[in-house]
C-alpha cells in the first residue's frame, strides 16, 4: 500500500517535470543566437536555400503554434528528422540506444561483480594487506577520471600486450564481410541468436576495456560500501553465534552476512 | 564445480578469447583487399543531388561527374581530364556546350549511361535545389540530340566544363533512381557509375564500399575490393589506428603531431597546398575601418609567420590574396603586407588614431586556427594601442551575425573559404562582389570597378580563360590595395597514408578525398 501511493506520487509529479522539460527544450533551441534553417540548409547555403528550409521547417509559424506541435510531436513520440544525421531520430535511436544499454548494464554487473566481493574479502580481512589494498584500489578508481583510465588501458592492453582491441564493437572482419543480423542491437544477443560463438566471443573482447572503463568508478563506490555495511554486522552477535557454531568463512561471509549487508 | 575447476576454466576462456583476438589483428593485416579510411566526421547526406559535405568522400568512390579537374604541379598546368564525357566543345558565344558521353558506361544497376540519364540527373538536382545545385544556375534547358551526345544551353557565359568538374552536386545517376526520395539514399542505396558500390552504411559507424564488376576505367594490379569509411571522431584513435596499421588513410590529426608521424617509416605524410584559405573580412560600412589606411594599418600589424608556425606547425603557407596556390587565377607576385609594426603606427597616427580604440573580431569556435591567428594579432595590436576583442561563435551564429546590420555587425569577420568548383570566380565574387543583402560579402565592400571585372571575368572563363585569368588577378590587386580584407594563411593539405599504398595523388580540388579505384597495395 505504501509502495502504491509511492509509485502514484511520483507517476503524478513526473508528468510535471516531463511538461517542464518539454517546455525548457524547446525554450532554449529558441533563445540560442542562431539560425536553426541556415543550420538545416547545410554548409554553405543561397538565401533561397535558407528561406525554403524555414518553410519546410515550420519556422515562420507564430511561436505557441509550433510549441503545440512539438510537443503533440513529443507525446506521440514522433521525434522528427534530426538537423544533422537527415534520418528519422527515432531511427538514429534504434541503432544507438542498444549498444549504449549493451554497455551500460555490462559495465553495472561488472562494477558489482568486482565491487561487492572485494569489499567482502576487506571486511573480513578488516586492517590487514588485504583490506589496504582493496581500499587503496576503491580510492583510486573513484579517484581516476575515466577517460584517462580509458587511454591507459588502451596503452596497455591493445597497443603494448594486444590483447585486446582498440576501439570498435565488432572486429573488421565481421562488422565489414561478415556483419551480424539486427534483431536486438545488442551485439551479445544476436551473436548468440545467429549462433556465431566466435561472433560472441569478438563482441565480448570488444566490451571489456569500455566496460572495465566505466565500471570503476561504481565498482569503488560498491567496494566501499559494502565494506563498510559488512563491518558493521561482522560485529553483531549471530555472527559470533555463527561462528561459535562452527560454520565456515566463506559461509558466514557470503551465506550469512552479505545478504545482511546488501537487505539494509 | 569446485574451485580448483572454476579458476583452470577462467583461465581457459581468457587465455582463448585473448587468442582469438590475436588472430583477428592477423586477419585484419593479412586483409589486402580492404582499403580502410579513418575519418573524422560523419557523412550526413548520401544524396548525389543535395550532398554538400564530407559526404563526397563516399560518393567520389561510387559516383562520376562528366569531367574532373586536375590542379597544377610544379612540371604541369591544371587541366580538366574527360570523365564519363569524353570531349566536349562550346560555341562562340559561350553559352551551348556539347559534351559527348562515354560509350559502354554502365550504371550499378546496370542500365547504359545515356544523353537522357545525364539530362535527367541534373534537372533532379536542379529541381530538389540543395546543396551545391546552385552550380547548374545559368544551365537554361539540356538537349539530347543523340543518346551520347548532351547539349547544355546556358543563360549567360559560363565555364560548364569546370562546373561539370565539381566535387558537389555534379554527379551523374541512374535514370531508376531519378524519382527516388533523399531517404532512399541515406538508407544506404546508390546509382553510379564509379568502380564502387555502397553496400552498407551505418550512418556515424561506417560506410562500407564494394568494387563493381565491369567498372569501364583502369583498375590497377592488386587493386582494392572493398572500402571500409570507420568513421572515427577521436584523433587519438585515428592516429592510433593508422600507426598499428587498422587504418590506410587519414586526417585531421594535431599539426604538432606530423613530426612524429613523418619519422615513422610506416607512414607517409603527404602535405600539400588546399584551397582552403584564411582571412578575415574588414567591415568597410563602418568606422574607423571604412578608411583604407587603417585598415592597410591592422594588415600590417598581423603576425603571418607566427600564425603560420603556430597554427600550423609550419605546413601552411602565406595567401597571396584570396586566391590560393594550385588554382588558376593565383596570383604568385601579389603586393602582400609584411608585418611591420611601425609602419602600422605611421598609418594609424596618419589618420589621427588614438590609442584605445576596440575592434570585435569573430570567427567560429570550431575553427583552432582562427583562434591562434586572433590571439597573435591581439597580441601585436596591443602594442599600437587597439584592443582585439576576440568573439569565438557557433558559425550559424556568426554568419547571422554578419548577416544582420553592417552597422552593428563585427569589425572583421574571420573565415575559411573553399571553391564549390574550382574557379576564382567563386572566391571573388562571393566574397568581395557588390551584394544588395550580404550573403557572404561580410565586410559589405563594394568597388563597381572591380564588380565589372569580376562580372567580366566570369563571362570569359569558358571561352578566353588567359584573359579571365588576368582580369580575375587585376580585380585581387585591385581588392589588396583597398585592404578590404586580411589575407592570413593557406590551408595545407595534410593526409596521412600507409607507405606501402600505391598509386596516391592528392587532389585538392576534391576536398578530403581517396580515389581508391588508383590505389593499390
Amino acid at each position: 500500500m505504501e509502495l502504491l501511493r509511492y509509485i502514484l506520487r511520483r507517476t503524478f509529479l513526473s508528468a510535471f517535470v516531463l511538461v517542464g522539460v518539454t517546455f525548457l527544450v524547446f525554450v532554449v533551441a529558441q533563445v540560442v543566437p542562431s539560425d536553426p534553417a541556415a543550420l538545416y540548409a547545410g554548409p554553405r547555403p543561397t538565401a533561397e536555400q535558407i528561406e525554403k528550409a524555414r518553410q519546410e521547417l515550420n519556422l515562420d509559424a507564430p511561436l505557441p503554434a509550433r510549441f503545440a506541435t512539438f510537443a503533440g510531436a513529443m507525446a506521440s513520440a514522433d521525434f522528427g528528422i534530426s538537423y544533422k544525421s537527415r534520418r528519422l531520430i527515432a531511427e538514429d535511436l534504434r541503432a544507438y540506444l542498444p549498444a549504449t544499454l549493451e554497455l551500460a548494464i555490462f559495465s553495472t554487473v561488472l562494477a558489482l561483480l568486482i565491487g561487492i566481493p572485494l569489499g567482502v574479502i576487506a571486511a573480513a580481512r578488516q586492517g590487514g594487506w588485504a583490506d589496504r589494498l582493496c581500499s587503496f584500489g576503491s580510492i583510486a578508481a573513484v579517484a581516476m577520471p575515466t577517460f584517462f583510465l580509458a587511454m591507459i588501458l588502451q596503452l596497455i592492453f591493445a597497443q603494448w600486450l594486444g590483447i585486446l582491441p582498440l576501439s570498435g564493437r565488432l572486429s573488421r572482419e565481421i562488422a565489414i564481410s561478415a556483419p551480424l543480423p539486427m534483431v536486438t542491437g545488442f551485439n551479445l544477443i544476436d551473436a548468440l541468436i545467429a549462433g556465431r560463438l566466435s561472433a560472441f566471443g569478438d563482441a565480448l573482447t570488444h566490451l571489456i576495456l569500455p566496460a572495465l572503463t566505466l565500471a570503476s568508478y561504481p565498482a569503488g563506490v560498491a567496494m566501499r560500501l559494502t565494506r563498510s555495511a559488512m563491518i558493521e554486522i561482522l560485529e553483531r552477535r549471530h555472527i559470533v553465534a555463527a561462528r561459535a557454531l562452527g560454520l565456515s568463512e566463506p559461509r558466514i561471509l557470503f551465506g550469512h552476512a552479505l545478504p545482511n549487508a546488501m537487505g539494509r | 564445480m569446485n574451485r580448483r575447476n572454476f579458476l583452470k576454466t577462467a583461465a581457459l576462456t581468457a587465455l582463448a578469447t585473448a587468442a582469438a583476438s590475436h588472430w583477428n589483428f592477423a586477419m585484419a593485416e593479412g586483409a589486402g583487399s580492404i582499403f580502410t579510411l579513418a575519418y573524422p566526421t560523419s557523412f550526413p547526406d548520401l544524396d548525389p543531388a543535395t550532398s554538400f559535405s564530407n559526404d563526397g568522400a563516399v560518393l567520389a568512390n561510387v559516383y562520376e561527374g562528366l569531367t574532373r579537374y586536375i590542379p597544377a604541379t610544379d612540371t604541369a598546368e591544371a587541366r580538366i581530364d574527360p570523365l564519363l564525357a569524353t570531349s566536349w566543345d562550346v560555341s562562340a558565344d559561350g553559352k551551348t556546350w556539347t559534351f559527348t558521353l562515354r560509350d559502354g558506361v554502365k550504371f550499378h544497376d546496370g542500365s547504359p549511361l545515356t544523353s537522357q540519364a545525364v539530362k535527367g540527373s541534373i534537372e533532379r538536382t536542379k529541381k530538389i535545389g540543395g546543396g551545391a545545385s546552385f552550380i547548374w544556375g545559368p544551365v537554361s534547358s539540356i538537349e539530347t540530340p543523340e543518346p551520347l551526345k548532351v547539349v547544355f544551353v546556358l543563360s549567360e557565359p559560363q565555364p560548364l566544363d569546370l562546373i561539370a568538374s565539381a566535387g558537389f552536386a555534379a554527379w551523374i545517376y541512374a535514370p531508376s533512381s531519378h524519382d527516388k526520395e533523399a531517404s532512399w539514399f541515406n538508407a544506404g542505396n546508390d546509382a553510379g557509375t564509379g568502380a564502387f558500390k555502397i553496400s552498407r552504411y551505418e550512418p556515424g559507424q561506417r560506410a562500407v564500399l564494394d568494387r563493381v564488376e565491369g567498372y569501364w576505367g583502369k583498375v590497377p594490379d592488386g587493386a582494392f575490393q572493398t572500402i571500409s569509411f570507420e568513421i572515427v571522431e577521436d584523433a587519438t584513435l585515428a592516429q592510433n589506428m593508422i600507426e598499428s596499421g587498422q587504418a590506410d588513410w587519414t586526417y585531421s590529426l594535431p599539426y604538432e603531431n606530423l613530426e612524429a608521424l613523418k619519422s615513422n617509416p610506416d607512414l607517409n605524410v603527404v602535405v600539400n597546398p588546399s584551397f582552403e584559405t584564411l582571412f578575415g573580412l574588414y567591415n568597410v560600412k563602418r568606422a574607423p575601418l571604412d578608411k583604407v589606411k587603417v585598415r592597410q594599418a591592422l594588415s600590417l600589424a598581423f603576425p603571418y609567420d607566427d600564425v603560420i608556425s603556430a597554427g600550423t606547425s609550419g605546413f601552411g603557407s602565406r595567401a597571396k590574396g584570396v586566391v590560393p596556390a594550385g588554382i588558376w587565377g593565383h596570383d604568385t607576385n601579389a603586393p602582400i603586407p609584411k608585418t611591420d609594426l611601425e609602419a602600422a603606427k605611421a598609418l594609424l597616427a596618419e589618420e589621427g588614431i588614438e590609442p584605445g580604440l576596440e575592434l570585435v573580431m569573430t570567427y567560429s569556435t570550431s575553427q583552432a586556427i582562427e583562434a591562434v591567428a586572433g590571439e597573435l594579432w591581439k597580441a601585436n595590436l596591443e602594442t599600437l594601442g587597439i584592443t582585439l576583442k576576440l568573439q569565438p561563435m557557433a558559425w550559424e551564429a556568426q554568419w547571422q551575425l554578419g548577416k544582420s546590420n553592417p552597422e552593428a555587425a563585427q569589425d572583421i569577420f574571420v573565415m575559411f573559404w573553399w571553391p564549390t568548383f574550382v574557379t576564382p570566380y567563386d572566391y571573388l565574387f562571393n566574397l568581395f562582389h557588390s551584394e544588395e543583402k550580404p550573403n557572404f560579402n561580410l565586410g559589405y565592400y563594394s568597388n563597381p570597378e572591380v564588380d565589372a571585372k569580376i562580372d567580366e571575368a566570369a563571362k570569359l572563363s569558358g571561352t578566353d580563360r588567359a584573359r579571365a585569368e588576368a582580369l580575375f588577378i587585376e580585380a585581387q590587386r585591385k581588392i589588396i590595395e583597398d585592404a578590404a580584407a586580411i589575407f592570413m594563411l593557406d590551408q595545407p593539405n595534410v593526409h596521412i597514408i600507409r607507405a606501402d599504398i600505391k598509386g596516391y595523388a592528392d587532389n585538392p580540388a576534391y576536398g578530403h578525398i581517396a580515389f581508391v579505384n588508383d590505389l593499390s597495395r
